[in-house]
């Protein structure tokens, strides 16, 4: 069997709780699954953040080694005008649980998150160009590529509603 | 798996002898239970009827993996098959490889694409 390729989300305290996910809803509230609670709401000024997502590859079954895991977009954004989706500049090995004030505002990542030095627009990355993940040997089962951090930053500017979904892709090697 | 699989594996060792990906009885073997050094050929069959077939010299090491695109969620997965070889020229590690898509076309890269 080759590997097969799960995506899970981390929630709670401590270590995190994964949860297999087949779809990520930007909220404000350290929840994989909000429904329709937990909305981002649109300042009246200056800008709002989600709570912080981490994400992370899961491999399992029977398979010698996975490597290089990277993700990317088709480089554009099409959430609109003042909402900007970020990735945190370094992916780990070390989970922390995003905070914030529950139904208003998330902490932001590079200031509260002690593993996040920097951000980077998800969208500049593309499949000529695609945010390195991990380039570790992943070979155990189950064995886990390092966990990425997602963050939605919504402006004054953005239109209320509820977003199209976008579409981003991972890339791993697979021998 | 192997019905998903448009490129398997074959290698060809010195003797003759071969190491299937895809045992009869449909078992796997793994790429790392290859006997690197005793390689001579190794080929990707492909179910739509062709053979790519690498010739190994004994200063050749062999490169094959698939490189899977998936979106977020897990779905859509698309696979290239990946066929090449290093090799150390003038002291440098030099790469020779294939992109091969599900439809059998073939990227000649000297690097990872």
């Amino acid at each position: 069997m080759a590997a097969t390729a799960t995506v899970e989300e981390l929630n709670g305290a401590p270590t995190g709780t994964p949860a297999t996910v087949t779809n990520v809803r930007f909220c404000t509230a350290d929840d994989d699954n909000p429904g329709a609670s937990y909305p981002i709401p649109i300042p009246d000024s200056s800008s709002v953040n989600s709570y912080w997502k981490t994400l992370r590859l899961k491999f399992s079954g029977s398979y010698t080694q996975v490597t290089n895991v990277y993700i990317y977009t088709d480089g554009t954004s099409g959430f609109g005008t003042g909402i900007t989706t970020y990735i945190g500049d370094e992916t780990g090995e070390t989970y922390e649980q995003a905070t914030g004030t529950p139904g208003e505002d998330g902490d932001e990542m590079v200031t509260s998150h002690t593993g996040i030095d920097g951000k980077t627009d998800l969208f500049t990355y593309t499949s000529g160009s695609p945010k390195e993940v991990d380039t570790t040997t992943i070979s155990g089962d189950p064995d886990y590529a390092k966990v990425i951090v997602l963050q939605m930053n919504v402006a004054s500017t953005a239109t209320a509603g509820t977003l199209s979904a976008e579409t981003i892709t991972w890339q791993y090697d697979e021998i | 798996m192997k019905s998903n699989l448009k490129y398997v594996w074959k290698a060809t060792y010195k003797d003759r002898t071969e190491f299937n990906q895809f045992n009869e009885d449909g078992t796997e073997n793994l790429f790392g239970d290859i006997e690197q050094d005793e390689l001579d050929e190794f080929s990707f069959n492909s179910s739509l009827g062709h053979t790519i077939k690498l010739k190994l010299k004994d200063d050749m090491r062999l490169i094959c993996f698939r490189r899977h695109s998936m979106n977020f969620m897990g779905q859509n997965d698309k696979i290239q098959y990946v066929l090449g070889y290093q090799k150390t020229l003038d002291g440098k590690n030099v790469k020779t490889m294939m992109f091969i898509d599900d439809e059998g076309n073939v990227l000649l890269s000297d690097g990872v694409q």
